[in-house]
Parts: structure tokens; C-alpha cells; sequence
């Protein structure tokens, strides 16, 4: 008899269109200290099965249609919420993807973590916090005693995922929920919040039912796994079946849709005596540390790009990779001219960008475009397609209407979008649509440099690899310079001819991207690829890794702990 | 925080001296003086009173000298009660003034709060849109209809509670500070739903629930502090509203309150006792603005922190 039962779980939302399935008919069995990673991409229904699991849909608008969840003799779906209520927390519990927003920021970690012993143990609060404290330092937080005392904001994103882990498991659950619990943090980071999942699962001989749309994670971790696409398991079976021998053609999509073969056709070909298109040296630029509130002075300034030289050639593709925190992002600002370096010279063929101001600076801007992350916020809600392109169109060139109709509907064409939508909204398009946009308004400029922030992070797979294909042909046909900036290496090694892994402001290996990967020379770039998970169970249970520790610790959250896990 | 208090403290001295400077100007430009009366005063008689009150210098000196008197500390004379000083009239005035406002206070706070949790917890049913639509009426309703209300209800109709008074009569005091603070657990009540609701909403209140913990822990321990802060914030403006609402009140159940003298002030030209009420009411008001900044800061942790960090 399994631990877990689910039978024919179906939830609906009631929306104002009508009923929406949101899962259909989903079954599995969970046997004690196994773990069922559930894998999909968005909206896929991943997220309502575990919610329904605990009674934590919000209802009205969701409802439980049909199935039945057996656990130890109770019912999940159907149990009145008093018996529920003893289960949560206690004997099934949780973590969510977001760390920062899933911790009380009013209150101190200590109360929140000692709250499920003193609800579901009935312990006093000494005994509580003394549990608290064990469970603290079992999960890796050094002096746990003074810890307590610490409200979420003073936690880095890695140690406030280590605290729910904490509360999650002091009470000794029969099951953990892990939904996406590293989704929100950096590859090093991920790395070791898994293993220590890992390891702590083993321990304590819990049941885990893992949820992640990333299928290394899921190949690390789970020992059955269940594929899911719009409310619907796809497939299901052990991580070797699925990994290996995928029966569902989603499966096969997923698996190839992963971006790791490297780029598709060589570099082309550059006279190495050309004048560079970009030339950046000893860029350095710091940010006043954010205010304090009511307007005090800053105390101090951080330095987000410390001195970073660079060529850029013409008709490349340069990948800048590196953690949050690293700078990548000041670093595109900074070449754009949106952010003003402290010091260091910035020249495009010649012509030094930093000194450039008011309409001969207007002049250059159409040169360097940029593309953001989120194509839900970049693009004005408020503005067609075509009212989109046409502004970005006319700001070049004065042209007529019919001009300006028949280029943006070429750009359309460009972009793989069908030009008979130009009227449409923003939000009438997909992710991976609104991302097409963004790339046909960059275009619109024609310009010789497009600096891409994180272009698919925020895209599904099978999506990402669409955009990414775009830009390298964009690149081949237009020979439109690119910066590609992600924290993914998998999308770097498949875009990039040349990648710069960026630390801490400064750039400590910059090589040919194949080099880069086969061979990596600093310690840093070692640990980043190291900790990529790698969608294939043999060899990702079997992996180590390495870590990179220079100066590591977060302002005394962590002692400095190099070469080893964190237990 | 000691550097933000300091600086708090001396912005309010050129937004006083603005006010005072408007009043004084104001008081003085109004037709008539604190001697004119209906019946003529002998015209020796009147030019005395002037040369005694320094009322026939000219305005800038007049200014000037007011300006130093309360440099020292010294609101004056009152020009129509004879033989009591400003400063005595205010501080008689005071406790009653303040009694209003606090019980005021209390009913705004119980009412709103209570309302705003029952709301926010069942949004958009019946137990959300009747005390919503409560508050809404509340709003619109100005004070001076609803006292005469609840007087003619409660007090006349029903006879439950006297009508007019302060501390003379049991239960007296329960009808103006009903009547004033009605109003502002309206405003309350919204505030504290909109606050709620969004608390509600968030990931943490999802993690409360993850964790088996009673709905009721969820929501006054996990939600309800933060729930509060717009509360928090409005509390100085309705501190400021509840003074200026108590000048209606006192006047409207005969109340011997700071505020009726203000009125009768006003009315009689009683030029010091205007300045000097408005000086009192504003630094009030100027402190009660500062008290809500300081407690958001000391209710969110993550500002408390930074401001700690820094001081």
C-alpha cells in the first residue's frame, strides 16, 4: 500500500470565460522515501496538483471535480479542513519557489520556524526553539542561536531557501512538497540546496514529490517521474524510462528542446586586423547604496563593474555569463550608455560613446539596441504592435505611412510573426511572441549591435530555443552583432562564439565559447559548470561538484566553507 | 532614528512660522476687531482699549512683538475674557479636547479595524459589502448630520443617552465621541480592508497556511501587521482630522472643549485666542504625523533595520 494514493485528480477554475481545467485526471503513488518529480512547463498544472494535495487552492475560483488522495486512511481532497489542518505542516509539508516572499518579512525567522512544533508538537516554546535551533543548524545556518533573532530580509536567497527547508521538516513529515524550490536561485546555489534536499530526504526517509521545470534538476533528484502538459500526464515512469526511452512525443520535445549541442554553424569568418565594433576599456561603474528611508545620505557605494575591458567584433555573438549579483546587467546599461561608468573609455569604431551627448548621442542610439528579460513589462500595454514599430521606425527616418506599413509588416515576417496580428495588443500574444516583438522593435533601428538581457529566462523550453534560434539567424543573415547576457549556460554555449563568465564586477574568463566549456581555467567558471544539472539520471546522481569560495561567505550569514556540501 | 526625529523636528519650524504668519495676516484682515461690538463704544473708550492692546501700532510691529512674546513662550492676553491669559484658556481646554479625540480615536480604531478584517476575509460576499457600504455612508455622512442623528435617535427617541454635556451626566460622552469617530472608522474600515487583502494575497500567507496553523493565527499573528500599515500611516492626517472635527462636536453637545473656544475666537476677533489655539492645534498636528512615520518604521522590520544600521 502506497503512502500517497491519487486516483483521477481533477481541478477546475472558474473564470469569467467559463470552466478551465486546470488538471485532468492525474493518478500516481508515492511509496515512502521515494521521490515523484513532476515536470511541465507552464501552466501545465504541476503547481494546482501539489496545492490541491493540501487544501491550499484558493476556492472560489478552483474546484475539486473529481479523485480521490489517500493518505494513511484520510482523503486530501474530501478531509473537513480541521483534519486537514493537522496534516499540513505537519505530516506533509512544503516549500515553495520564492524564498523571499514565502517567509512572513514581519516576523523574526525564529517564531516562524517554531510555530508548526508548538501548533502540531504541542511543545513548549523552549523546547520548540531548542528543536529550531537543531533543525537550524542541520540545514546548514551557522550560529543558529543568534539566527533566530533575524527577520527573512537579512538572509541571502540560498539561506531563506535553507530556513523552509528548516521549518518544513522540523516537524518530521511524512512527505515534502518541493515546488520549483530552486527555480529562484543562482546554478551554485541551486546545486548545493539540492544536495542538501538530497541528503536530508535520505536521512530522514522522506517521501518527496518534487516539482521543477527544469529536467536536470528533475534528473538529479527523482527516482519516478511523471510528465505533465495542460492539466494532462503525458507520461510516467521510472527517471531511466523517461530520460532514456521517452514514449510521449512532449517527452522527446522536452528532452531536445534543451539547448546543449552548441552552436549549430562556426563563427563567421573576421579579419582579425578589422578595427573592433565596440572597444571597452577599464569600465568601472558603482551604484550609492540604496537609501536609507526619509533621504539620509549614502554611506557607501558597491561597485557592480570593476574594470572591464573588451573587444567586440563585428558580426559576433558574445555571451556574458555570471550569477545574479555579477554585473552582467550594469555592464549592457553601461555599453548603451543608461548607466554612466566612474571611470574607463567606451569607443565604437572609434568614436568615443562616453563623451557623446545630446543629439550626437541621439544620433548613435539607434546603433545599439537592447532587449529585456520580461517582454510582459518592456513592451507599453497600451500600444499595438504596429504603433510599437512604426514609432521605432520613424525615430530613425522620416517615411510615409504606406513606408512604414510595408517595413513593419516585413519585420513581422522577420520575426516569424504573422503580420496579419500588427493591430493586436501585447498581451493578445504569448511569452514567446512578446519576445518576437521586442527583437522586430530592436530591429526596427537597424541596428549594428543588440545587446539581449536574459532574452528567454523567462520563457518556457521549448520556447527558448525558438528565440534562440531567431537571434543566430538575425545574426547570419543581417550580421547584427549580438551581446547575449544570461545566467544559463546552456543558452550561452548555443549562441555564443566567444563568452566571458563575469564574478563579482569583473570578468575572469574570457575565451572561445567551445574552449570555454571543454576547458574551463578559472575556479569560478569550474563551479558554475559543474553545477549546471544535466538532464540525464546516471550521470547526474553519480556527478560532483566543485565549489568556489573566494570570499564567499555573505557578510557572516555563512562560514566559509570551501570543497565541501553544507551539512 | 534620533537623526531623523531631530530632522523632522526642525522642518516643522518653518511650516509653523508660515502658519502663523498666514493666520496673523488673515485675523487681521478680517473687517472689524475684538472691541467692535453692536452697540457703538464711545470712541475715547475704544481708542484706550487699542493703545493698551498695542492695536493702534502698526501691523508689522504688532508682528514683530507677537513674534518675540512667543519666542518667550507668551501667547498674550485673551482681548474677551478679561483677566486670563492665552496660554490659561488652553490648557483649561485641553484635557477635554483630548478626551474627545481619544475615546473618538478608540471607536474609529474598534469599529474599522473589526470591520476591515470581517470584510477582507470574505471578499466580495455579504459580510464585505454590507460594512463596505456601512463605511461608504459613513464617508459621505459629515459629522454635523450624523450628531444631530444620533441625538434624535438615541437620545430623544430611545432616551439611552443624554444629548449635550461632558462628564455631567453618566454615559454623556458616549454620543460625540461616537459621532466623531464614526466617521473616521469608515475610512478605517477601508484602509484596513485594501491593507488585508493584499497582506492576504501574498506567498508568505500561503507558507502560514502550508504549515497547519488556525485560520485565526494566520490572520492576526501573519497578516494583520501588515495589514495595518496603511492604517498606520493615515493615523496622523485622522489625528488631525479628529481635532478639526471636534470643533463641530463641542460646539454641537456644548462641550467646554479647546475647540469651542476657537470658534467663539474666531466670531468675537479675539485675535490672540485665534493664534494661539491655531499655533497649538498645528504643532499637534506636525507631532502626530511624525508619531505615524515613526511607528511605520518601527512596525516594518526591514526599515527599521536600514534606519538602524545608519544611525
Amino acid at each position: 500500500m502506497a503512502l500517497l494514493s491519487v486516483k483521477d485528480l481533477s481541478v477546475c477554475f472558474h473564470t469569467r470565460l467559463g470552466l478551465a481545467r486546470a488538471v485532468d485526471r492525474i493518478s500516481f503513488d508515492l511509496e515512502t522515501g521515494r521521490t515523484l518529480g513532476i515536470v511541465g512547463e507552464s501552466g501545465s498544472g504541476k503547481t494546482v496538483t501539489a496545492h490541491s494535495l493540501l487544501g491550499l487552492l484558493p476556492s472560489p475560483p478552483a474546484r475539486i471535480e473529481n479523485g480521490s488522495a489517500l493518505f494513511d486512511g484520510i482523503d486530501l481532497l474530501r478531509a473537513p479542513e480541521d483534519v486537514l489542518r493537522a496534516v499540513r505542516g505537519n505530516r506533509i509539508s512544503m516549500i515553495f519557489q520564492d524564498p523571499l516572499s514565502s517567509l512572513n518579512p514581519y516576523l523574526t525567522i525564529g517564531t516562524q520556524l517554531i510555530e508548526p512544533l508548538r501548533v502540531h508538537g504541542g511543545l513548549s516554546r523552549k523546547a520548540a526553539t531548542e528543536r529550531a535551533m537543531a533543525g537550524l543548524d542541520e540545514v546548514g545556518i551557522s550560529h543558529p542561536a543568534e539566527r533566530l533573532h533575524s527577520y527573512p530580509h537579512e538572509f541571502s536567497g540560498g539561506m531563506r531557501q535553507r530556513v523552509m527547508i528548516a521549518m518544513a521538516l522540523s516537524t518530521a513529515p511524512d512527505i515534502l512538497i518541493a515546488d520549483e524550490p530552486t527555480t529562484a536561485l543562482d546554478v551554485t546555489i541551486q546545486a548545493q540546496i539540492l544536495d542538501l534536499i538530497r541528503h536530508l530526504q535520505g536521512r530522514h526517509g522522506i517521501a518527496t514529490i518534487f516539482i521543477s521545470h527544469n529536467l536536470g534538476v528533475i534528473a538529479g533528484i527523482a527516482d519516478e517521474v511523471m510528465v505533465m502538459r495542460r492539466g494532462v500526464c503525458v507520461e510516467r515512469g521510472s527517471a531511466e524510462d523517461v530520460f532514456y526511452r521517452p514514449a510521449h512525443v512532449y517527452t522527446r520535445q522536452l528532452l531536445a528542446s534543451i539547448p546543449t549541442r552548441g552552436k549549430p554553424t562556426p563563427p563567421p569568418a573576421e579579419s582579425p586586423d578589422a578595427a573592433p565594433l565596440l572597444k571597452i576599456d577599464g569600465i568601472r561603474v558603482s551604484y550609492a547604496q540604496r537609501k536609507a528611508p526619509f533621504g539620509r545620505r549614502p554611506t557607501a557605494r558597491i561597485r557592480a563593474v570593476d574594470d572591464v575591458s573588451l573587444e567586440l567584433h563585428r558580426g559576433e555573438i558574445l555571451g556574458l555569463v555570471g550569477e545574479s549579483g555579477s554585473g552582467k546587467s550594469t555592464m549592457a546599461r553601461t555599453l548603451l550608455r543608461l548607466v554612466e561608468p566612474d571611470s574607463g573609455s567606451l569607443t565604437m569604431e572609434g568614436v568615443p560613446l562616453g563623451s557623446l551627448r545630446g543629439s550626437a548621442l541621439r544620433a548613435i542610439r539607434p546603433r545599439l539596441q537592447m532587449i529585456f528579460q520580461d517582454p510582459y513589462s518592456s513592451l507599453d500595454p497600451r500600444m499595438t504592435v504596429h504603433e510599437c514599430l512604426r514609432e521605432a521606425l520613424l525615430q530613425r527616418a522620416p517615411a510615409s505611412r504606406e513606408q512604414v506599413l510595408r517595413e513593419s509588416t516585413q519585420l513581422m515576417l522577420d520575426v516569424g510573426l504573422e503580420p496579419a496580428q500588427i493591430g493586436k495588443y501585447p498581451h493578445e500574444f504569448s511569452g514567446g511572441q512578446r519576445q518576437r516583438i521586442a527583437i522586430a522593435r530592436a530591429l526596427a533601428m537597424r541596428p549594428e549591435l543588440i545587446v539581449a538581457d536574459e532574452p528567454v529566462s523567462s520563457l518556457d523550453v521549448t520556447v527558448q530555443a525558438l528565440i534562440l534560434d531567431l537571434l543566430l539567424e538575425l545574426n547570419r543573415r543581417r550580421g547584427v552583432t549580438l551581446i547575449i547576457i544570461s545566467h544559463d549556460l546552456s543558452v550561452i554555449r548555443y549562441v555564443s562564439d566567444r563568452t566571458a563568465v563575469m564574478y563579482r564586477g569583473r570578468i575572469v574568463e574570457l575565451g572561445a565559447t567551445e574552449d570555454l566549456f571543454r576547458e574551463p581555467k578559472h575556479g569560478y567558471t569550474r563551479a558554475l559548470l559543474s553545477a549546471i544539472p544535466i538532464p540525464d539520471p546516471r550521470v547526474e546522481r553519480s556527478r560532483r561538484r566543485t565549489f568556489y569560495a573566494e570570499g564567499e561567505q555573505e557578510a557572516g550569514k555563512m562560514a566559509p566553507s570551501t570543497q565541501s556540501p553544507l551539512f | 532614528m534620533f537623526e531623523f526625529v531631530l530632522k523632522r523636528v526642525l522642518q516643522a519650524i518653518p511650516v509653523l512660522w508660515i502658519v502663523i504668519t498666514v493666520a496673523f495676516l488673515f485675523v487681521h484682515a478680517a473687517p472689524g476687531g475684538p472691541f467692535s461690538q453692536e452697540r457703538a463704544v464711545p470712541p475715547e473708550v475704544l481708542k484706550a482699549l487699542n493703545e493698551r492692546y498695542k492695536l493702534d501700532q502698526p501691523l508689522l510691529i504688532q508682528y514683530s512683538d507677537y513674534l518675540r512674546n512667543l519666542a518667550r513662550g507668551d501667547l498674550g492676553p485673551s482681548f474677551k475674557y478679561p483677566g486670563r491669559t492665552v496660554s490659561e484658556i488652553i490648557l483649561a481646554g485641553m484635557p477635554v479636547t483630548f478626551e474627545l479625540g481619544f475615546y473618538a480615536l478608540l471607536v474609529a480604531l474598534a469599529v474599522g479595524i473589526g470591520a476591515g478584517i470581517l470584510a477582507a476575509t470574505r471578499p466580495n460576499t455579504m459580510r464585505d459589502y454590507l460594512p463596505m457600504s456601512l463605511a461608504m455612508v459613513g464617508i459621505c455622512l459629515p459629522t454635523y448630520v450624523l450628531g444631530p442623528l444620533l441625538v434624535l435617535f438615541f437620545g430623544i427617541r430611545l432616551e439611552w443617552l443624554p444629548v449635550s454635556g461632558w462628564g455631567y451626566l453618566p454615559g454623556d460622552k458616549i454620543l460625540p465621541s461616537m459621532t466623531l469617530g464614526l466617521a473616521y472608522a469608515a475610512y478605517v474600515a477601508r484602509l484596513c480592508r485594501g491593507g488585508m487583502l493584499e497582506i492576504l494575497s501574498q506567498d508568505f500567507i500561503r507558507t502560514a497556511r502550508a504549515k497547519g496553523l488556525p485560520e485565526t493565527t494566520v490572520i492576526y499573528k501573519h497578516a494583520l501587521r501588515g495589514g495595518l500599515q496603511p492604517v498606520v500611516s493615515f493615523l496622523g492626517p485622522a489625528l488631525a482630522g479628529l481635532l478639526g472635527g471636534s470643533f463641530v462636536i463641542e460646539t454641537l453637545f456644548q462641550i467646554p472643549g479647546l475647540g469651542r473656544y476657537y470658534v467663539q475666537a474666531a466670531f468675537n476677533r479675539d485675535y490672540t485666542l485665534v493664534l494661539g489655539t491655531t499655533i497649538f492645534f498645528s504643532t499637534l498636528i506636525l507631532v502626530f504625523n511624525l508619531l505615524a512615520d515613526i511607528a511605520t518604521v518601527w512596525l516594518n522590520p526591514r526599515l527599521r533595520q536600514e534606519d538602524g544600521a545608519r544611525a
